[in-house]
């Protein structure tokens, strides 16, 4: 075989496994990102922990939907504010990562545990071309997302879902069940009723 | 005295770690997170080896830089931890998601050594896993979120869990490399 001539079949093999790069992300959301990034920085991460007025503030002023009462720490990450809705007396406990991709939406009185990740981003790990897919996430009410829990991206959780610690959660779950390990399996049954300490916590 | 919980120590202190700590502590940290030819830049100036198509995001931590290696279109997602005390290769087209721990080095009772990590093409190593050092990632496998890869996996399979486990085969359309 001549080694000059091109062999057109490593050719077509580099073509459809490497598609152009293409920002999913449109100038307008690029724009919007960056202003987000440095407020998150000059605002947002050295403000005082108390001012919990001040950062449900901010995030409305880019658009997220906040409730009343919603207690979100600074050094909570929040990737793209205008994707949250955030019912009234949600806490948002250190170093939570809200990856709002996709669109969040959580319910009243729900508690996101420290380091928990909300991750509403995926890719279509089918095509080669990897494409982003940003699907939402639905949080109920009265849910306790606990330390380190992970919630997948077009994950619903019913109302009163409890996750362990390091729970991760890939699948929709049942009401008032309390889940357990990587995946997430239920443990057993527990009632709505018994998370009135939660909005304690909330208030 | 056997310390269980020795952090690792590179051997051979020489000027270019102490100069890399300082500057992965200060400078590179402040580079901002899409400016990807900049940090690629710093990088390849202490001995990376980076295709020019490579991405690496903000917040990415490395610990040396001199043994890490990636192919064409792969990138290192937002926050990701790379303890690349050893040689650390990187495929194409793959892809290591937001707060991933790749930690080369292997820790027996009372000591931590490196160990290289060779992780194939078509990778996706999904949000907040953990590789362990010496393991090895076969082409197109796919990690699923928050899982721990310690053992063998087959290509082009997805695995999930802690410890990962390989779950079922990948589907895929395109030309498997």
């Amino acid at each position: 075989m001549n080694s000059h001539e091109p062999n057109p079949n490593a050719v077509h093999l580099t073509t459809i496994a490497e598609p152009p790069r293409k920002s999913p992300w449109s100038m307008k959301a690029k724009i919007l990102r960056l202003l987000w990034g440095v407020s998150e920085i000059l605002l947002w991460k050295h403000s005082p922990v108390s001012l919990w007025g001040f950062r449900r503030a901010l995030l409305r002023v880019f658009g997220a939907k906040i409730g009343k009462g919603v207690r979100i720490h600074p050094s909570v990450k929040v990737i793209i504010p205008w994707h949250i809705d955030l019912d009234d007396g949600v806490v948002v406990h250190e170093r939570a990562i809200l990856y709002a991709l996709g669109q969040i939406k959580v319910g009243k009185n729900t508690e996101i545990g420290p380091l928990a990740h909300i991750c509403a981003g995926t890719h279509d790990f089918t095509s080669p071309a990897f494409t982003l897919l940003r699907q939402p996430i639905t949080i109920g009410s009265n849910c306790v997302i606990g330390i380190a829990g992970f919630v997948a991206p077009d994950v619903t959780l019913a109302e009163g879902t409890v996750l362990e610690p390091r729970c991760a959660i890939y699948m929709n779950t049942d009401p008032g069940t309390t889940y357990i390990g990587n995946p997430g399996k239920p443990v057993a049954a527990s009632s709505v009723d018994a998370h009135v300490s939660t909005e304690a916590v909330a208030s | 005295m056997t310390r269980l919980c020795a952090p690792y120590t590179s051997r051979g202190r020489g000027m270019r770690l102490i100069l890399w700590r300082v500057v992965s502590s200060t400078v590179f940290k402040l580079i901002p997170s899409p400016a990807y030819t900049i940090r690629r830049a710093v990088l390849v100036a202490f001995g990376a080896q980076l295709d020019s198509t490579s991405r690496i995001r903000g917040g990415v931590r490395i610990s040396e830089p001199w043994n890490l290696r990636m192919g064409r279109k792969s990138s290192i997602g937002e926050g990701a931890t790379i303890w690349s005390h050893a040689p650390l290769t990187i495929g194409s087209r793959t892809v290591i998601s937001q707060y991933c721990f790749v930690q080369c080095a292997a820790r027996e009772v009372d000591q931590e050594y490196p160990k290289p990590i060779e992780i194939g093409d078509d990778v996706w190593i999904a949000a907040e896993s953990v590789i362990v050092g010496g393991t090895k990632v076969p082409n197109g496998v796919l990690v699923g979120a928050r899982s721990v890869v310690r053992d063998a996996i087959e290509s082009w399979t997805i695995a999930t869990g802690h410890p990962a486990k390989t779950r079922r085969e990948r589907p895929y359309q395109g030309p498997k490399s």
